[in-house]
Formats: C-alpha cells, structure tokens, sequence
C-alpha cells in the first residue's frame, strides 16, 4: 500500500492562521495517512499535536520537523524534535547547517528551491551555494504554494539534474500549508509501507527517504519494476480526495542521462526491453496526456539499471 | 512585572543579520515576556515613498528573475508596495537551550515563558541563568529603522 505524506505545514505557532488542533483536523478531514508540523524556526507545536492524537486515539501519523527559515534559504528539517542553531549561517557553506539538522538525527532537504527570494520575500529562495550533497536527503521538487513553471518546474529539473548525475536525493512535495488550504489536485508525497499503522510513520520515512524511494503524485502513483530484463509499469490509483482525473492516456516519460523516451499507455500496464533505453539511471514521470508541466500526475523515484 | 532592560537599536536599509543580547538572570522567576517591537510605519513603503530610484533598485535586485522585464514601472510599483516589508523576527535561548521564536510578520511581538506559554515557544522548568535573546533581521528597507528588546520577569 501507498501512504500519502503532507510533509510542508504551518500553524500558529508561526506565522500561519491554524492551530495545531485545526492542522490536525485538516488532515483528518482529507484523509491523510500521515502529516508533518514544520513550524518556522520553531518547534513548540509537535507536543501539541502529538498530544491531541495521543489523547483522541488518532490513527493519523506525525513527523516531527521545522523550517529552518534564513535569510538565504529555508531548510526543510523532519524527524527533527530539537531545534537547529542556524546563527553562524554562511551563505557559502550551507552544508554545515545540514550536517547540524543531520547530527540531531533529521532528515533534511532544500525546500522550495526557487521560490521568489528577494526583494519580494528574502529567504524564500534558496541562494546557498551548495556543492556536497553527501548531507541533503532530499529536495521538495513542488511546493504546491508556488507557480507552476517558474518555480515548481525548475524544482523538479534541479533535482532530476542532480540524481541523474548520481546524487543520492529524494523527492518530496509539500503545500506549505499556511491556512485550511484546499488539497484538491495538488501534490503529496507518498511512500510504501506493508502496514496501515501510522505509529511508526517516522521511521518509515527516514527509510524511504534514505532509499529515494519517494513518489510525488496527485492520485495516481507509477510503479516501476526493474528486476528483470524489462522495465514493467504499474498505474495504481491511491483515490486522493480531489484529483481531477482527465479521460487522456497517460504518457510515461523516461528521462536518462543522454535521452528522453516517452511511452503512451493504454490502461494500467506498460513493458519496455531494458535494451531499448540508453543510459543507466532513469527518471520516470506520469502524465496525463502531453507531456508537459500542467498534465504532471507522478514522479517516481530514480531506476538505476 | 521587573524590567530586566530594554533595549534599544536603529537599523540600516539593507541590514541583514543577528543581533543578540545576552543576560544573566540573576534570580528564579515564575514568569518572563521578551517583547519585539520595531517601527510600524517603516513597515511598508507609502505611494508617495516609491520613487524611480526604489522601482530601478527593485528590478536590479531582481536581476532579470521573476519576469521583471516585462513589466511597467506601474506593475513595479505596485510589487514594492505589496512585496517589499521590513522582516524581524525574535528567537530565545534559556542557559544555551532554545525556548522560543515568534515568527510572525508583526511590528510587535511578545514571546511569553511560565504559567502562559505562547506560541511558538516551549516550556520551561526554571527561569533562571544566562539568558540570550536574538533579534533575526531578515529585510529592513528604510534607513533608521527603530526597533526596541525588553525583557520583563517576576
């Protein structure tokens, strides 16, 4: 089973207009296996939510995290239950700011790469020159807040860029939620898992983040297997609340290294000979329809052949 | 509530980066609020404040990004005034250990410790010992922006 993950939210005790509790019930209310508090440079709300489960019996999941929130970019920390000193920040060694979140045991990831910075909003984007990635986990390749193509669009190619390279980076997506947003048709982060349970969400996110084998979808997930001599493709619809599914096929677009191939589906499954591919990592996408931007229902993790 | 100090600073246009005060509280306190507060009406740009010279810098810092060029010196004008804000924020630390941080696009803040914790901020056993109090500037965009720290306790 696929679990959805909303791993980007805000509540009073930063900047945004909900409260822990109606965080909490926002979720419920969508259906969400498992969620995550990722206060601006605090962490005062994760007693909060986690008591409100304990004390409601919840099933719903909580990851403990925060936005590290700089002048020069924003970092976002989960799994993370002791806040992360960033005051000798240095715009050109962002790394040890990941190796400090990585130290108090969190997986950390660049959040919302290119959002607009300054002058419109200093810190939104990330302007750290990063070049060891050996410390980042993942980057939040849609940040459902943010345009399309000019911030979301240049997230993902950063990010496939760098794992087709060989990086060893997760994708996430998140809604930077700031409010009782609507989740409809917006993406989340979904993971494996053999069991419905969600109190040990945690740890099945640090293991899927640490194997990249996270999936960015609106409601349809591509499954890829490539044990085999083939690659063989499965559509497994995950039922998200709001997806607005369109009556096209869906399009699978492989991008390697050196090549994109792109293969129309009719139904559910798709085969491909691995000899027909050329390059050894594999960044498969799912569209619904053209493939561009705006038909983008899943990013599957890498395949390396 | 005994005032432990009060604080106060002015900032440059530009300015970007920490400032910290540290204390020793020398007594146990039951209660403690740390207010931030910084110039309201230096905020934000007035109409009558956008100048050519604020819409030429604007586009220069946005270096050819966000579409910049293809818009008029009225579209400009009115990303300054919806966009462009003076940003501080407040953080907390209590014996090296954080307690708090108001991040909030307020000009006033009052992080609160004891019997009313408030948001965004933790609890705390004892207030008592070495008390370090940062002021985080994220933007300040006119020049002599006042801003003020003070501590209270009982």
């Amino acid at each position: 089973m696929f679990k959805r993950l909303e791993l980007h939210n805000h509540t009073t005790e930063s900047d945004a207009s909900i409260t822990a509790w109606e965080l909490t019930e926002h979720m419920l209310k969508d259906k969400v296996d498992a969620f995550a508090i990722t206060d601006h440079n605090t962490i005062s709300g994760q007693k909060k939510i986690a008591d409100i489960i304990k004390e409601k019996g919840l099933s719903i999941g909580l990851i403990r995290g925060m936005e590290l929130t700089s002048y020069y970019g924003h970092i976002l920390c989960l799994n993370l239950t002791k806040y992360v000193d960033w005051e000798d920040i240095d715009l050109h060694n962002p790394e040890k700011l990941f190796k400090r979140a990585k130290a108090l045991g969190a997986l950390a990831g660049v959040a919302h790469p290119y959002s607009y910075g300054a002058p419109f909003a200093r810190g939104c984007r990330f302007d750290m020159t990063l070049t060891d990635y050996s410390d980042v986990d993942f980057i939040e390749v849609s940040n459902d807040l943010e345009p399309l193509h000019e911030v979301n669009e240049r997230g993902l190619l950063y990010w496939q860029d760098l794992v087709l390279k060989g990086e060893k980076l997760a994708a996430t997506a998140g809604m930077d939620l700031h409010g009782l947003w609507d989740f409809s048709d917006n993406f989340a982060t979904y993971i494996e898992s053999e069991t419905a349970d969600n109190s040990n969400i945690e740890e099945e996110l640090a293991k899927a983040i640490k194997t990249q084998k996270t999936w960015i979808s609106k409601s349809p997930i591509l499954k890829c297997d490539a044990s085999g001599s083939d690659l063989k493709f499965e559509i497994i619809d995950t039922g998200k609340l709001g997806y607005k599914a369109s009556n096209k096929p869906f399009r699978i677009v492989l991008t390697t290294e050196s090549e994109e191939k792109e293969i129309v589906v009719s139904g559910n499954c798709a085969t491909l000979a691995k000899s027909g591919i050329m390059g050894k990592r594999i960044v498969p996408k799912l569209y619904r329809g053209e493939a561009i931007m705006e038909n983008l229902v899943c990013v599957s993790p890498l395949i390396e052949l | 509530m005994d005032k432990i100090y009060t604080v106060r600073g002015e900032l440059d246009k530009g300015f970007c980066g920490q400032i910290s005060y540290n204390v020793s509280l020398n007594r146990i306190y039951k209660n403690m609020n740390i207010t931030l507060e910084f110039d309201e009406a230096k905020r934000r740009y007035r109409d009558e404040e956008i100048t050519p010279e604020i819409i030429k810098a604007f586009r220069d810092e946005c270096n050819g990004e966000y579409n910049i060029d293809a818009a008029s010196d009225k579209e400009v004008a009115e990303m300054v005034k919806g966009n462009c804000k003076t940003e501080i924020h407040i953080s907390a630390f209590l014996n090296g250990e954080f307690i708090g941080n108001i991040h909030k696009q307020l000009a006033k803040r009052t992080m609160s410790f004891g019997d009313t914790v408030s948001e965004g901020c933790l609890p705390t056993d004892v207030i008592t010992g070495a008390l370090k109090v940062t002021v985080q500037v994220f933007n300040v965009i006119k020049d002599a922006t006042a801003y003020s720290v003070t501590v209270e306790c009982e």
